[in-house]
């Protein structure tokens, strides 16, 4: 696509709310559509800053300014994030309002080509106090062309500074050399050779350590970039001795920045925005039979590591451990399978998902995570002690790397399968995996119980009863699809057992409901008499007291009915049960009662609760 | 035969004349005879109002008391239905239930009539006294219900001049009412019913000579019960019937009638058997 025939094109404008990532704000850019799909086109701005949020905790604003060309970043662009706090003390400064901040600010200026970084880039991480710069944290500059990076660098963060050189073709070369405010010559040095670390020197109490990394025999090589996984990578090659390298530091804070820009750009459209500093490794490279080997002894490790965290971080066995030999003696054992297989196979999961497994010499791997030789399978618990995992099998002893290392992951898994298993109840997690699927299917049960109820209402003609079955029917649905969006924790299933309750008065009080017109039907009989009509000739029905069955018909049912329509509430739950239960026997009982007082006293009583005392019942539901 | 005939008229006037001197002879206070019209006559219908108050009152379990006092109003000149007050009415008895479909009463009635005569310079008020008994019965044909009422009254009366005796006269009384709910299928407060009714009234006695037919009643009314114990009526009733000076002549009225029924139990039986259990 020539630029010409793209001029062609229309261009939009949009100018709104945007979202790139995790960067949501303000945009305003122009782009063309190219077979359904947006090209970014001219400048590009997009900007948050919340005067609201900032003036409450605190605001997070960013705001980046550039243009694109072909849907690639070109030209000079501008890039400020900042983490705000203001005093809130405002001044007018002819008419506008300004506010002093403080916090910290990153910011990002160079030139892009072609979606990569072009010329000087300089990142400036700063620290603001009061709207004014009270100390620069962290500054890099580098000079790029066309992503790649140019004779020298350097990163300045606290009180060291790197410098360092690149080749022509982005290759680390040279004396990386980190210098401090304290010290008068380099603290650290790596020595780089057309990509090649030879070897770095470390400056320790006043003597110079060096340490080869790689070694020098190395028949294969290959380029990669120096990132995090490279850093990791020299992590590994000095295992199981911790380094602490500052300039390992620094490269990581430069990558952490530059990878934020690109993952802004990257989404935005097409580019690369790297530091780009290459570098060479050794190249073990695997062919396709290992890749699945090596993905496999993955599997098995990421599985012991899985129970093995289950075991360890179990609650209830922390308990019961103290109490029972048993328990404490496999808990002991499963330590033991941790810190010997479980941890440092966990290693090589890491390589692996860096990507690093073809830059490490495999049959090292052994060595050097065991130093001092591979354990011994199968694992005791104690010297002497004959705690044996009969059902365990282990392998045959093999040298080569990766079937040592499987053997050991087998071998972890099995122990650790034994270990739950013969553990059995005491491990809460299993006991509560169990009660937590019983407790749901429990559920289930009893919602369907209480549909089932509501649609045998069908009949039901009462609207006041339907209604209020149908509240309850809906809250506990709810109830339970919101028990189902939990996450699994210790917590979803004491969650569970409280729905349980609950559901289960809601069958109840569903039941006492559906009773309501049969005991209405009986308290009505009960309160006719049968009086002859010597006028007519004929016996004719006439209610008596009618004061006690309409305030029970006209008070006190409706307004129970009403409040748990309104209402389906858990806790109130067995108040209602109580009531409906006992308040039908009372008025059946006041029948026979002398109860001219009582008729007296209900006269115009409009109020529920009043009712329920005058009735002799125990009152429930909100004062009126 | 023309002789005949003529002999045969002959003979019927003579014998009409014997017979009103006979009726003359037998009669206490008539003296003067009296002559049948050729055809029978009908008086001016008289205008009336009734109130009427019917009190069944619950003794016991079989036992009522029937205690009813009426109001009679009647036309004056100046005024139809409501110009002045005829009649007072005191009528009660003890009435035995026997089943629901037949009870028998006993008892007296005191009525006091008034002069209704604006002429008159005979007294103003002059008592009635009766002794009666009935018998009813109640044949239900859902919806309706059936009554009849056989009514037997010993009737002491006199009038309102100053020197008249008590004559005594029985009354013979047959009652048909039909009772006919018209809002439901049953009898039960709330119920609209309509109530058409007849009754025969026929009396005997010494000073009864050709007027056995003291009154026929054709009577509806439209009644509303409002409880078991409290129903309201009110109609329309045709009546006529032969005067007692002369069976040739007919008295006729238009009465409306408004009626009040209740029936109050003040018995304080904790448990009050159900009516219908009677015999328990």
């Amino acid at each position: 696509m020539t630029a010409a025939s793209l001029q062609a094109q229309e261009t939009h404008d949009y100018k709104g709310h945007y979202r790139v990532g995790e960067y949501s704000g303000e945009a305003s850019f122009s782009y063309a559509l190219k077979e359904g799909d947006t090209v970014l086109q001219g400048p590009f701005r997009m900007q948050k800053s919340d005067l609201g949020a900032l003036l409450e905790a605190g605001d997070k604003t960013f705001t980046i300014s550039g243009a694109f060309l072909d849907n690639k970043p070109a030209g000079a662009w501008q890039f400020r994030f900042g983490a705000f706090k203001t005093d809130s003390l405002a001044q007018l400064d002819g008419l506008q309002y300004q506010v002093k901040v403080s916090g910290r600010q990153h910011e990002a200026i160079g030139v892009m080509r072609e979606g990569k970084p072009d010329g000087l880039w300089t990142h400036t991480g700063s620290r603001i106090r009061n709207s004014q710069l009270e100390k620069t944290l962290f500054r890099s500059s580098i000079r790029f062309d066309q992503g790649v990076p140019q004779k020298s660098f350097r990163i300045e963060a606290e009180e060291h500074t790197l410098v360092g050189r690149i080749l022509r073709n982005g290759l680390a070369h040279d004396e990386w050399t980190l210098y401090s405010d304290r010290e008068t010559g380099p603290v650290e040095n790596w020595i780089f050779r057309e990509g090649k670390l030879l070897r770095t020197e470390v400056l320790e109490d006043s003597e110079t350590l060096s340490h080869p990394i790689f070694g020098q025999d190395w028949e294969l090589s290959r380029s990669i970039p120096l990132d995090t996984a490279y850093l990791a990578l020299l992590e590994w090659y000095q295992y199981p001795d911790s380094t602490t390298s500052v300039i390992s530091r620094l490269l990581s804070e430069n990558a952490s920045y530059y990878r934020e820009i690109d993952g802004i750009l990257s989404t935005l459209g097409k580019a690369s925005y790297r530091p780009g500093f290459q570098v060479l490794v050794p190249f073990y490279p695997l062919d396709t039979t290992e890749v699945a080997g090596w993905s496999n002894l993955c599997e098995q490790i990421h599985q012991a590591k899985t129970l093995n965290d289950e075991i360890l971080q179990d609650p209830q066995l922390q308990i019961v451990r103290r109490s029972d030999e048993e328990a404490q003696a496999l808990y002991t054992l499963s330590i033991r399978i941790h810190a010997s297989l479980t941890q440092p196979l966990g290693y090589i999961v890491k390589l692996r998902d860096q990507g690093l497994l073809e830059y490490v010499k495999r049959d090292d791997i052994l060595t050097r995570l065991w130093p001092d030789g591979v354990p011994e399978l199968p694992i005791r618990a104690d010297e002497g002690e004959a705690m044996q995992l009969n059902d365990v099998m282990v392998g045959a002893t093999a040298d080569k790397g990766l079937g040592a290392l499987e053997r050991l992951a087998d071998y972890a898994v099995q122990a650790l399968q034994s270990i739950k298993e013969r553990l059995g109840p005491r491990l809460a997690l299993q006991k509560q995996q169990r009660e937590q699927a019983r407790l749901e299917k429990g559920l289930i049960s009893q919602l369907d119980e209480l549909n089932f109820r509501q649609d045998s209402m069908a009949v039901q003609r009462d609207p006041d009863v339907r209604d209020a079955i149908a509240a309850l029917r809906t809250e506990a649905e709810r109830l339970v699809s919101e028990y189902s969006g939990l996450p699994p924790t210790a917590e979803k299933t004491s969650r569970a057992r409280e729905i349980s309750a609950c559901l289960d008065h809601f069958n109840q009080l569903t039941q006492e409901i559906m009773k309501l017109p049969d005991q209405w039907e009986t308290i009505k009989n009960t309160y006719t008499d049968q009086i002859w009509n010597p006028f007519t000739a004929t016996i004719m029905d006439e209610s008596v007291k009618r004061r006690i069955t309409a305030a029970y018909r006209d008070v006190l049912i409706p307004y129970v009915l009403e409040e748990i329509r309104l209402q389906p509430d858990c806790e109130l739950a067995e108040n209602w049960i109580e009531l409906l239960k006992t308040a039908p026997p009372r008025i059946l009982e006041l029948r026979d009662s002398d109860t001219s007082r009582l008729e007296r006293k209900l006269r115009r009583e409009k109020d529920p609760r009043n009712v329920m005392e005058l009735l002799g019942l125990k009152p429930v539901g909100n004062e009126k | 035969m023309r002789n005949n005939r003529l002999k045969t008229q002959q003979l019927i006037r003579a014998a009409v004349l014997v017979f009103f001197l006979g009726v003359s002879g037998i009669g206490c206070s008539q003296e003067q005879p009296v002559i049948l019209p050729e055809a029978s006559q009908y008086k001016e219908p008289l205008s009336r109002f009734w109130i009427n108050t019917y009190g069944n009152i619950r003794v016991s379990q079989r036992l009522i008391w029937i205690a009813e006092t009426h109001f009679r109003f009647q036309e004056t000149e100046d005024m139809p239905f409501l110009g002045q007050i005829g009649q007072i009415y005191n009528r009660h008895a003890i009435s035995y239930i026997y089943s629901k479909y037949f009870n028998a009463s006993l008892g007296g009635v005191l009525r006091v009539n008034f002069n209704t005569d604006p002429l008159s310079e005979e007294k103003n008020v002059v008592p009635e006294f009766r002794i009666w008994h009935q018998y009813q019965f109640a044949q239900p044909l859902s919806p309706l219900m059936i009554y009849h009422r056989i009514r037997i009254e010993h009737r002491w009366s006199k009038g309102f001049a100053d020197n008249s005796d008590y004559i005594f006269r029985n009354r013979w009384r047959y009652m048909l009412r039909i009772k006919i709910p018209l809002n439901s299928r049953k009898f039960e407060p709330g119920t609209w019913y309509l109530s058409p009714e007849s009754e025969l009234i026929m009396q005997s006695g010494k000073e009864v000579v050709g007027s056995p037919l003291e009154d026929l009643r054709l009577t509806t009314t439209l009644g509303y019960i409002l409880t078991p114990r409290l129903t309201i009526a009110g109609g329309l009733m045709y009546s006529q019937g032969q005067t007692l000076d002369n069976p040739g002549v007919f008295k006729q009225g238009w009465t409306f009638r408004a009626h009040l029924y209740y029936a109050p139990d003040f018995r304080r039986v904790r448990n009050k058997l159900p009516a219908i259990h009677l015999e328990d």
